[in-house]
């Protein structure tokens, strides 16, 4: 099952071409609902997502979530994924090699996508804390994330089952063995 | 205790089964760098540490790195999917073949099973966290090895995300280190 296109720059010394590896970094296809618009750098949801925007959040929640992630010197959750490192000041890349760019291509693609970059961007103000437990922006910040991180896992487990075993589920079958591997499929 | 969450960190999706590949890359299943050592390292060490900064960072960096475990164990797995033993034979295989089937299992890239000497503990906070320093390091640099034996972007993806992660947990250790040399009565006795 291939649900994502992957695409990784190999570099100049192995006489690849970055405009055919990265023919749109950001093209993002819109999705059911977007939290990581509040954050710096993100693209703005399109269409059907405005009134949902509307209805979530209001303009100081996101302004004062783009401050936090600045003071922190934080990149957005989806960069900080594909990074594998949220962290302006840490990131250090190996030779000319970029992150592999991750572009779903269905919804259940892009649903455990955002729930993957929400999680990741949690885990690592997490990390952050348990050495700098009294920095107050980044208590607030991990909050926001670990929120935005739980509602979009219970969203994706309501479509397309459960990715923790508690997930809660109206299924008369077993789904926490109907559903394929992490290690079987691509997208998980 | 834990508990699993039916999903990979970060996506592996490899469509080329490459055997050689897979050799190299069990390095960092069961080899002194890799991510199985890091696991047991960090959750052993935490018990010890001497306030809640060292306990939640060990636990949970330890925890991280059981994640990593599955990364790695999926990339052996989809690099040697559908193998025939004459495949597995042709590419050094066979020994492993001999002794595990199709069988992961966690060994160095020379075939040497894992071991618990591959880390320490030894009762003080700062040469432990010394010690973590240096694995995140030395894995980021195994890391780095790997890449500069492919080219498959679907293996290069992944390994370039594991190498970042080495970089922030050496950072996250370093910051402790360092507030510990500041803040901890020396030396423990």
């Amino acid at each position: 099952m291939n649900n994502f296109s992957n695409f990784v720059s190999s570099g100049e010394n192995r006489g690849m071409n970055d405009a055919n590896f990265f023919p749109e970094a950001r093209n993002v296809p819109p999705m059911n609902f977007d939290f990581t618009n509040l954050f710096n750098g993100f693209p703005v949801a399109n269409g059907a997502n405005q009134n949902m925007m509307q209805n979530m959040n209001s303009a100081n929640s996101s302004t004062n979530m783009n401050n936090l992630s600045n003071a922190l010197n934080l990149v957005d959750s989806y960069e900080g994924y594909t990074r594998g490192n949220l962290f302006a000041g840490l990131y250090a890349p190996y030779k000319n090699y970029r992150p592999m760019r991750l572009v779903p291509t269905n919804e259940q693609a892009e649903l455990l996508l955002r729930a993957n970059e929400l999680a990741f961007a949690s885990h690592e103000l997490r990390l952050y804390l348990d050495v700098y437990p009294n920095d107050r922006n980044a208590i607030l910040l991990f909050n926001e994330y670990r929120k935005s991180a739980n509602e979009m896992t219970r969203k994706y487990e309501e479509k397309y089952g459960p990715i923790e075993w508690n997930a809660l589920s109206s299924s008369n079958v077993f789904d926490w063995e109907n559903e394929a591997w992490p290690w079987e499929m691509g997208v998980m | 205790m834990w508990a699993y969450e039916k999903r990979l960190q970060y996506p592996v999706d490899i469509k080329s089964k490459d055997l050689r590949m897979a050799k190299f890359l069990v390095e960092q299943y069961g080899g002194a760098n890799g991510e199985m050592a890091a696991a047991l390292r960090y959750l052993n060490q935490r018990y010890t540490m001497p306030d809640n900064r060292g306990k939640a960072l060990l636990t949970d960096i330890g925890t991280e790195e059981l994640a990593h475990i599955e990364m790695i164990s999926t990339m052996i797995y989809q690099l040697t999917k559908d193998a025939t033993v004459d495949e597995l034979v042709a590419a050094g295989l066979g020994t492993h073949y001999a002794a595990h089937g199709v069988d992961l299992y966690p060994t160095d890239a020379n075939g040497v099973p894992f071991t618990v000497a591959y880390f320490a503990a030894v009762g003080d906070p700062l040469a432990d966290l010394m010690e973590d320093m240096a694995a995140e390091e030395k894995a980021r640099a195994v890391y780095e090895n790997l890449i500069d034996l492919t080219n498959d972007p679907d293996i290069l993806g992944p390994l370039l995300w594991l190498r970042q992660r080495e970089i922030v947990h050496f950072n996250r250790f370093k910051e402790l280190y360092e507030y510990y040399k500041e803040n901890l009565p020396q030396p423990r006795s």
